[in-house]
């Protein structure tokens, strides 16, 4: 059946605007996928199933032991999106997905801006102000010289701006979710995500080794090392794997700064989206400029995301609501990850190349370079108390 | 446990058990076939179902939503 047919025999037997959605029959299997995936990968509110991913890797962590205070499974990264992730990509790429599973895996359109919009009270910006004024300042000035040193030298190295821009969200931010998060932002493909978000992780790894050597070589003390490891390393244990290297208070510390670095992080996904989309309404008829090109307008629902980050700024929702709403996003985001990693191969992640991950380590070299330099110069002006 | 969640918890346990019903329906019994007979789709619905049942009641049998 043509387009054309298939349009008027839907003119002629809708009955209502719901006629336009997909029947139960045709969705449940997808979903179906998708739901096993979850509960089999993450523990989600309400579901008492004790044989997850978290909890093997949980197991498992037991089993290693703690490397430089952490877990070796939070040290690489495994959370609510990343667990079933793997597990879909996983059965996926063994057994293959059936046709019939993919309308139902195509909700991950709907799940993803609906995950972001829920995020909102996750940000209270009040809860750094604990801090002070230079290290929030610190915090903020690199989350945006960051994504756009990351975004200045993608373009230097012609790697494809959706890749670029994915990249730069997840470094800048210091947190792999924001990849995901920046996906329907973005525009961009499912193995660009992965990729990007693997790019962070392996950095991340090597900045942790690096940055406790590079303190002490620059004589950084261990307060403020624990504040360069939040900035300059980023995504959560990896930071703390790194202040903990440098020592006991350094790793102390960066528990405590590591909030500045969290507050402000839908800061630097928008700034990222907002830099990409003027961008492409500049050069509307630019072959290359990919990156939101099936965006028209600015989305409605990252409105509603940020006024509901506006309100929750305001602590217009309560505790006990944020951890309610918050477990609402880990279903969410699980459901997403699920679907996502049903539809990507391995060979399209691995085809997206070296360039990216030489990206990653360009700009975050840099980063953790200007980082040192400013954060010395603080200490030595007396701007960051000893 | 209190307030709404007496109201939830229980229909989210008939949620999860329907879901695994309609799962192995599906997917283990393959009943859901135009071609299936009307005794195999019957027969595969009571099965899924007990095995759905069964399966859920011994993980709600292990942790703090439990009875």
């Amino acid at each position: 059946m043509n387009t054309n047919s298939m349009a008027i025999n839907y003119d002629l037997n809708r009955k209502s605007w719901f006629s336009s959605l997909y029947g139960l029959r045709e969705v449940l299997p997808g979903l179906l996928a998708m739901f096993f995936i979850a509960i089999f990968s993450n523990n989600l509110a309400g579901v008492p199933n004790p044989f997850t991913l978290e909890n093997l890797f949980a197991w498992l962590d037991g089993v290693i032991g703690p490397l430089h205070h952490q877990s070796f499974f939070q040290i690489m990264n495994s959370n609510f999106v990343w667990n079933p992730l793997l597990l879909g990509l996983i059965l996926g790429n063994v057994f293959g997905v059936p046709d019939c599973w993919k309308r139902g895996l195509s909700y991950i359109h709907m799940l993803m801006p609906l995950g972001i919009i829920m995020l909102a009270p996750h940000f209270m910006v009040g809860h750094a102000f604990k801090l002070g004024a230079a290290p929030i300042l610190i915090c903020t000035a690199f989350l945006f010289l960051t994504a756009t040193v990351t975004l200045w030298v993608s373009r230097l190295l012609r790697l494809d701006d959706r890749h670029g821009s994915i990249i730069a969200g997840g470094l800048a931010t210091g947190d792999p979710h924001a990849c995901a998060i920046l996906m329907p932002l973005i525009k961009a493909k499912g193995g660009q995500v992965v990729h990007a978000t693997a790019c962070v992780i392996v950095f991340g790894l090597i900045a942790m080794q690096l940055l406790p050597v590079l303190g002490e070589w620059v004589g950084i003390p261990p307060k403020y090392l624990g504040l360069a490891s939040v900035v300059g390393v980023g995504n959560g244990s990896q930071a703390l794997y790194a202040a903990f290297g440098g020592g006991y208070e350094a790793g102390r510390w960066a528990t405590w700064f590591d909030v500045g670095r969290h507050v402000i992080m839908p800061a630097g996904f928008l700034y990222v989206f907002i830099v990409m989309f003027v961008r492409k309404l500049r050069r509307r008829n630019d072959p290359e400029v990919l990156a939101t090109r099936g965006v028209k307008t600015f989305p409605v629902w990252l409105g509603v995301f940020v006024f509901l980050w506006v309100l929750a700024c305001l602590h217009v929702f309560k505790e006990p609501a944020h951890h309610a709403v918050f477990a609402m996003v880990k279903w969410d985001f699980s459901l997403a990850a699920a679907a996502l990693g049903l539809s990507l191969s391995f060979r399209e992640i691995a085809g997206h190349g070296f360039k990216g991950f030489a990206v990653t380590c360009i700009a975050g070299l840099i980063r953790i370079a200007l980082l040192l330099a400013a954060i010395l110069v603080c200490v030595k002006t007396g701007l960051l108390p000893a | 446990m209190h307030g709404i969640y007496y109201v939830i918890l229980p229909l989210f346990a008939v949620l999860l058990v329907l879901l695994t019903t309609a799962a192995l329906y599906m997917g283990v019994f393959r009943a859901h076939r135009d071609g299936a007979s009307a005794a195999r789709k019957a027969l595969s619905g009571v099965a899924s179902g007990a095995l759905a049942c069964l399966a859920w009641f011994f993980m709600y049998s292990h942790q703090y939503l439990g009875w």
